[in-house]
This record gives structure tokens, C-alpha cells and sequence, in this order.
């Protein structure tokens, strides 16, 4: 049951007869016949149950792009169906048009298109189909609503993909399709080919020169075929807000820009997603897909308020991995990961593989540490200049065990986790 | 918010599935509300109630009012006018005419001395207790008695057509007044002359109430009374009456009628009701926990702050510089304090023992020690990187 504008405007009429003839007795007439109309418009509305309500599947979409939630309404039932239809969404889905005027006739069949611009990673669900169906008079009419399944999956946005071709740029000039033919660490022999101008003499495979006609060069590619294991920190710490996002976002932007690297590189990358438990996992794929394969499954993982389990940790690199490898640990460099483990882990994972530990700094640390309006400013820059030397400590004890530490604003460090990658990569230390 | 698309079967291929009902609707809705219009009106005027529940008012069937009265006088051929306020009684009381004033005592000065002047005869009842002046000095209330038949006991020609009457409550009194019908307290009636016009008093309303006008003499006494001239101004004191005040009718807050009130009142719950009802639940969102990172940060600060730490945080600030100098300059991390004050005296350009001072100095042990001690340190910071 609900009334409209009309109704509204039905009972203010009555102003006139109360004005013309104004006692109490024309008041309760007109509102014995106010009530009279509306019951008789809600008897005379279709019912809201009769509709059948469909909804159309909605394919994942990246965060900032925008989908849309089709719903097919038919009326099954004897009357016209006139009123409205709301298609509501988890408010971060961005479904702000949701409302459709509806005029169906019996048997016959409606298609709404709902906007979403989702404004959070992650699975949104759909809430309740709601119809309100006016009678013939426009005046009041009958509302009913129901859960109607929907999923948006809102995929990482994976801003960190501009900085991807120039990094390719880079893995090519390493790559033997460019004129760097040098031998060097971490390269492995790629092919003899003819000498063209611009070719390095030191490269001249001389042996195969003097079996054919033509100078013969030796090129070389980089290592192919490593393994790099990204683990995701999800724990307390990646739950800090840096800026606008969590420090989690900053760390699936890494990872997804190492991955797409990497893949390319020919390497295969593995990933876990961690803290008392696995929250998500990704092996074994097939390079064309690892990359959709890793923007679903991060998808859905958010933050936990649990401390990290770097045992668990150090227990899933030794289950994953039997060669060297590289091991990517996305966390957060703080004073409190000395006592939840991180250095003892790093520690011994080093002996066994190449490891990095990517953290996301806060911006507003610096703004902190340089401000000086008041006294009080002064023992904030305080506390962060200690914060910094606690991290600092931190970093410097990660790097004596043998762990690159990358620590850059959040916005920086998928680039310059891409970059350590590539140093590593060139100085054949995978 | 996208316009529906038809996707399934409809009726004929040919027909328009909203176009040319919605005019007619429309004309329909419009009649409706017009044919509800006059109903109402007519309803209205059927049902409407000619009566009212206002004590001693000429359209009052109840006990206490004084229908009765106003239909007998009517019948012997007295027009009667039911007047509320000051301005309207003395429209229409000129001379020839009788004035009623109910409840003289709760007019206020101005409107009883406009009443004292007026060319009509003039008959005061239901009067309460206290003085009337500057309306009448004639009588006055000082005393109550009990409701009881008395004789008229004076030369009054309507009093003595009475014979006896039962009245009470407040009594008369007086000097230059004839009174009647007058127990020990004081007197039911009274009746004096100011110059040519006649003046009567009727202390108990009860004797003109549909209830007590058919008590003894009642009627007669009344009857006489108000019926002396073939015109009768009924005049029963509203409240709200404004004369005298000067500000004529705009005093009142709600010009509209009592039912008009109650309609809007009604329009405005309507209104209510319509937004109130929404389209469908509010939909809830479990939202992902988010922390500011700085939060820790900055309650460090605030614990620094109000344990008066000024030593520690010196020290914080202090160290944190010299980490971020020892990396530019090339230092090893765990230099020595000399090694450190030397090197960033030769960068800085300053003595050893200023950068000493700054450097590994007493502690400040107030804000504007700290203050100092900042500018000091930023001061070597920007020497340094100048160098």
C-alpha cells in the first residue's frame, strides 16, 4: 500500500468545500471520501506479486569502469501493470538510476536497464526488486518487494598498467630480439644468427663463422621459465588507509604489475593471499590467462583485523616451491613486524630464494614529520620521525638477512617493485 | 534511468500501448475530483450543525443554553440578533431596542465604558462577582446566595408581573437602584433609569437557561425583561474580541477556520505518509574496515604531548635527523656522535661545536626549548643539503 502525489493533492481539494461550508462535518466527509477513492484505486491496481521478475547476467567489470543490471518484468497477471520498479544495489554498486517507470499490459513483457558505477573492489550484491503498482486513478496503489539474486564482480582497477609498456621496453632491450646480444648474468643462449652493422664484434660466435660463409653472432636472452611466488599480506597492517585506499589496494596493484611483467617475461608466477588463513591462490595457470585468472580471485579479498601467520607463510613457499625462486612479500615494513615474525621468515626464506618484501608507505608521514604550526605539531613530527627510524630499523634488518626492501608511496610502488624485478632479473639473480 | 524497451509479445502490432490513454485518464481523474467537490459541498450543507454548545447562546439546545428563550421571543414577533463582539452589539443596538449583555464583569474597560453609552435599554445578566464600573455604578456583586424561590418585593412592573422567582448565585446591590426578589445577601434583580433609557439587571443566567426558565416566574420576569422593544441584541462576550486593544482583527494567529485548520493538519499527515513510504528497504553494506595509518602516529604524538615528553621527542627528532643526513652525507648507520658532528660541520660550513649543540645537546625541557630546538635542527638540515 502507498499513496502518491495525487493523493496529496486530493486531500488539499478539499480545502475548497471546508472553506465554503467550513465546519468540522465537511472535514470528515471529505476524508470518509478521501479514503473512499484511495481504497478503491488500490483494489483496482495489478497486483505487484503477478510480475515476474528476471534478471540478466552482468559480466565482471574493473573498478571505475561501469556495468549495468538488466531486469525483464512480465505481467502475468489480469490487470495493467502502471507504477514504478526500483532495482536496488548495495550502495558502493553506484546504482543510482535505479528507478523505471513501468506500463505493462497483461502478458506482455518489460526490459529495465539499471546504471552501476561501482565504487569499491569486491563482490556487490544485488538487494531487493521492489514494484509499486498505481490503480487506474493514479492516486494510490500497492507496493510489494523481493530478494532477487545479482553479483557484480568488481574486478582491481589495475591503474598500475600504464607503467606497463615502458617496463616491456625495458624486459625487450634485455631480450635477445633487441641489439643487445652481450653475454652476461642471468642471460641463457638464445640462437646464432647473421651479423648485421650495430652487432657487438664480441658476440661473433667465431666457431660458427668458420663453418659457414657469413659472420655468425651468438645471441642471448634472459633466463626464462623462473618462478615467482607473489605472497599478499591481508592482515591487520593491510588494512591502514594510505591516502584514499587501503595499503591492500597499493599491494594488488604490484602484484598484478609484476604478474603482467613477468608472464611476458616468461616467467610463471604463482600467488597467495594470506594472514591466519589462505583468502586466495592462484597456480598452475596457463600464462594467456593468469592474468584474469589473478584480477578474480583478488577481487573478493579484503582486509582482516587478524595478525599475519608467517609461519603459515614460510610453510606454503616450502610447499610450493623446490628450486631457487623468487618470492615477492607484500606487507607492510613496521616496528610491529619484528615481533609478528616477518624477519625470521625472510630470513630463512633467503637462504633458499631470492626474496623482496614490497611495502606501502604512508604519504602522510612526511606532511606529519615537516609540520610545525603549533607545539603539538611538534611532538607529531616527533612521533613520525620515530615511526621512521622504528621502519628504518626494520628495513635495514630485512636487508641483513639478505631481502631487497622496496618501500615507496603507495602510488609509486608497483612500478618500483616492477623495477627491482627487472634489476634482479638483469643481474640474473632469479 | 533508462526508458523501458519493449521485448515481448504485445497485443496488435498496430496499437499504441499508452499513448492515447493517458488524456483520457486524465479527464477522468479531473471529474473525479470535481464530482468529489460538490458532494463534499453538499454533504456539508446537509449535515452541517445550525447549533452550538455555548452557554446562555441563543442557538443552544442544551441545558444550559438558552434556545428556549431566543425561539419564544422570535415567536412573539422579536427579532433577534446573536452578536459576539463590542463593535457588533453597538451596530446594532441604537435606540428602540434592547440590548443583552451576558457576563458584563469579563469585559474589559474600554469595551464596558463604549457599552455605558449606548442609546438602547439595556438589560445586564448572568453578572459575576466584582464591580461593573465604568459600565454601570448602579449595583454591584459582593455576595453569593443560594438558588431559591423569593418574592419580587419591590414596585418593579415586570418584577411584580413575576410574582416570585427562583434564582442564586451572585445577588445585587446597591443604592440608586430598585432591587427585587432580594433575600438577606442581596437582591436577583434590579432595574434603574439613566436619562431615558432603562437599565436592568438579572444577577443568575440560570433564570434564562432552557433549565430554568420555566421555574415559577422565571419566564415572565425574563420575557418582560427582554421583550420590552421588538428588536433584541443579544450580545454573549467572546474572548477574543479585540476591540479596544487597537489592533483591530490582526491579532489573531490563524485566520483560517477551526476545519480548515484540521484539514491541513490532515493535508500535512498525508504528506507524511506519501514520502514517508519508501520504495522498498534501505539497503545495508557490510564495508571493508579501513584504518588511517597516520591514527598511531599521531597517538604517539598526543602521548608525547600530554606526558610532557619534551626530552623524547627531542631525541625522536634529533636521531631522525641525523639518520636522514648520515645517508646523504655517507655515513655508516651506526657512526659515532663525534664522527657524525664532525662531517656535518664540514658540510654544514659551521663550527663543531654549534652542530654539537644542536646535535647532542642538554634536552629541552618546555615547548619553547622544543620550538628552539626545532628551528635549530631544520636550520642544519636545509645547511646541509646547501653544502
Amino acid at each position: 500500500m502507498a499513496i502518491t502525489g495525487r493523493a496529496v493533492a486530493l486531500a488539499a481539494l478539499g480545502m475548497v468545500p471546508v472553506l465554503l461550508v467550513p465546519s468540522y462535518a465537511t472535514v470528515g466527509t471529505w476524508v470518509v471520501l478521501w479514503l473512499l477513492v484511495v481504497a478503491v484505486d488500490v483494489a483496482l491496481s495489478a497486483s505487484p506479486r503477478d510480475v515476474e521478475v528476471a534478471r540478466g547476467p552482468i559480466p565482471a567489470v574493473r573498478l571505475t569502469e561501469a556495468a549495468s543490471s538488466t531486469l525483464t518484468l512480465v505481467n502475468d497477471g489480469r490487470r495493467r501493470l502502471r507504477g514504478v520498479v526500483r532495482d536496488a544495489w548495495q550502495p558502493t554498486a553506484g546504482a543510482t538510476g535505479n528507478r523505471h517507470p513501468l506500463d505493462v499490459r497483461p502478458g506482455e513483457a518489460r526490459r529495465v536497464t539499471t546504471r552501476l558505477r561501482p565504487v569499491r573492489r569486491g563482490d556487490l550484491l544485488a538487494d531487493r526488486v521492489t514494484i509499486r503498482a498505481v490503480g487506474p486513478l493514479g492516486v494510490a496503489g500497492r507496493q510489494a518487494s523481493r530478494p532477487l539474486p545479482g553479483l557484480l564482480r568488481v574486478l582491481p582497477e589495475f591503474a598500475s598498467r600504464r607503467h606497463l609498456p615502458s617496463r616491456l621496453a625495458r624486459l625487450r632491450e634485455m631480450d635477445g630480439r633487441s641489439a643487445v646480444n652481450v653475454r652476461g648474468p642471468g642471460t641463457e643462449f638464445d640462437s646464432l644468427r647473421e651479423y648485421v652493422l650495430g652487432d657487438d664484434v664480441r658476440a661473433i660466435d667465431w666457431r660458427a663463422t668458420a663453418r659457414r660463409q657469413e659472420m655468425v653472432v651468438r645471441t642471448w636472452r634472459p633466463e626464462r621459465d623462473r618462478r615467482v611466488l607473489v605472497v599478499l599480506d591481508t592482515s591487520r597492517l593491510s588494512a591502514a588507509r594510505l591516502g584514499d585506499a587501503p595499503r591492500l589496494d597499493a599491494g594488488i596493484e604490484a602484484a598484478l604489475l609484476l604478474t603482467a611483467l613477468a608472464t611476458r617475461a616468461g616467467d610463471r608466477v604463482e600467488l597467495v593471499a594470506v594472514d591466519q588463513a589462505v583468502r586466495a591462490r592462484v597456480s598452475g595457470t596457463h600464462a594467456a590467462t593468469v592474468m584474469s585468472t589473478m584480477a578474480a580471485s583478488l577481487a573478493p579479498v579484503h582486509p582482516r583485523l587478524v595478525e599475519p601467520s608467517w609461519p603459515l607463510v614460510a610453510q606454503l613457499v616450502r610447499d610450493r616451491l623446490s628450486q631457487r625462486a623468487l618470492v615477492v612479500l607484500v606487507t607492510a615494513v613496521e616496528s610491529s613486524a619484528i615481533d609478528s615474525g616477518l624477519v625470521q621468515v625472510a630470513a630463512a626464506l633467503a637462504a633458499d630464494h631470492q626474496v623482496v618484501v614490497a611495502s606501502a608507505t604512508d604519504p602522510e608521514n612526511a606532511r606529519l614529520r615537516a609540520a610545525r604550526a603549533t607545539s603539538a605539531d611538534l611532538f607529531d613530527a616527533a612521533a613520525a620521525e620515530r615511526a621512521d627510524l622504528e621502519r628504518r630499523g626494520v628495513a635495514v634488518e630485512l636487508r641483513r638477512v639478505g631481502a631487497e626492501v622496496v618501500e615507496r608511496l603507495p602510488a609509486d610502488l608497483a612500478p618500483a617493485l616492477a623495477d627491482t624485478y627487472l634489476a634482479l632479473k638483469a643481474a640474473g639473480r632469479l | 534511468m533508462t526508458a523501458p524497451t519493449i521485448v515481448a509479445r504485445g497485443h496488435r502490432p498496430g496499437a499504441e500501448p499508452t499513448g492515447d490513454a493517458r488524456p483520457r485518464r486524465h479527464r477522468g481523474v479531473l471529474a473525479l475530483a470535481l464530482g468529489l467537490l460538490v458532494l463534499a459541498v453538499v454533504v456539508s450543507v446537509l449535515t452541517a450543525r445550525s447549533t452550538s454548545d455555548v452557554p446562555l447562546a441563543p442557538d443552544n439546545p442544551d441545558p444550559d443554553g438558552a434556545r428556549a428563550l431566543a425561539q419564544v421571543l422570535r415567536e412573539q414577533g422579536v427579532s433577534v440578533t446573536y452578536v459576539r463582539t463590542t463593535a457588533a452589539a453597538l451596530a446594532e443596538a441604537g435606540a428602540g431596542t434592547t440590548l443583552l449583555v451576558l457576563s458584563p464583569e469579563s469585559l474589559r474597560t474600554e469595551q464596558r465604558e463604549a457599552l455605558a453609552g449606548v442609546a438602547a435599554d439595556v438589560v445586564l445578566a448572568d453578572v459575576g462577582w466584582g464591580d461593573l464600573a465604568p459600565l454601570t455604578s448602579r449595583v454591584r456583586v459582593d455576595e453569593h446566595a443560594v438558588r431559591e424561590s423569593r418574592p419580587a418585593g419591590c414596585d418593579d412592573p415586570h418584577a411584580q408581573a413575576a410574582g416570585e422567582v427562583t434564582s442564586g448565585g451572585p445577588v445585587l446591590s446597591g443604592t440608586d437602584a430598585v432591587l427585587c426578589f432580594a433575600g438577606p445577601e442581596g437582591a436577583g434583580y434590579a432595574a434603574w433609569t439613566e436619562g431615558d433609557r432603562q437599565w436592568r439587571a438579572i444577577a443568575d443566567g440560570w433564570v434564562l437557561s432552557n433549565d430554568g426558565i420555566a421555574t415559577e416566574g422565571n419566564a415572565a420576569l425574563v420575557l418582560r425583561t427582554l421583550g420590552a422593544h421588538d428588536r433584541l441584541v443579544w450580545y454573549l462576550p467572546s474572548e477574543d474580541d479585540p476591540y479596544g486593544t487597537g489592533t483591530g482583527g490582526g491579532t489573531d494567529p490563524f485566520p483560517l477556520p477551526g476545519p480548515a485548520l484540521l484539514l491541513l493538519a490532515l493535508v500535512g499527515l498525508v504528506v507524511v505518509l506519501w514520502q514517508g513510504r519508501r520504495l522498498g528497504p534501505v539497503v545495508v553494506e557490510p564495508l571493508p574496515v579501513v584504518v588511517r595509518a597516520s591514527e598511531t602516529t599521531r597517538g604517539r604524538g598526543r602521548l608525547y604531548r600530554r606526558a610532557g615528553a619534551h626530552a623524547h621527542a627531542a631525541a625522536a627528532l634529533r636521531a631522525g635527523l641525523v639518520a636522514r643526513l648520515a645517508g646523504r652525507v655517507g655515513l655508516p648507520s651506526h657512526a659515532p656522535p663525534h664522527q657524525v658532528v664532525e662531517t656535518l660541520a664540514r658540510a654544514s660550513g659551521r663550527s663543531e661545536g654549534a652542530v654539537h649543540d644542536v646535535l647532542y645537546g642538554p634536552p629541552p625541557t618546555d615547548d619553547a626549548g622544543l620550538i628552539a630546538l626545532t628551528q635549530a635542527l631544520d636550520t642544519l638540515d636545509r645547511e646541509v643539503q646547501r653544502g
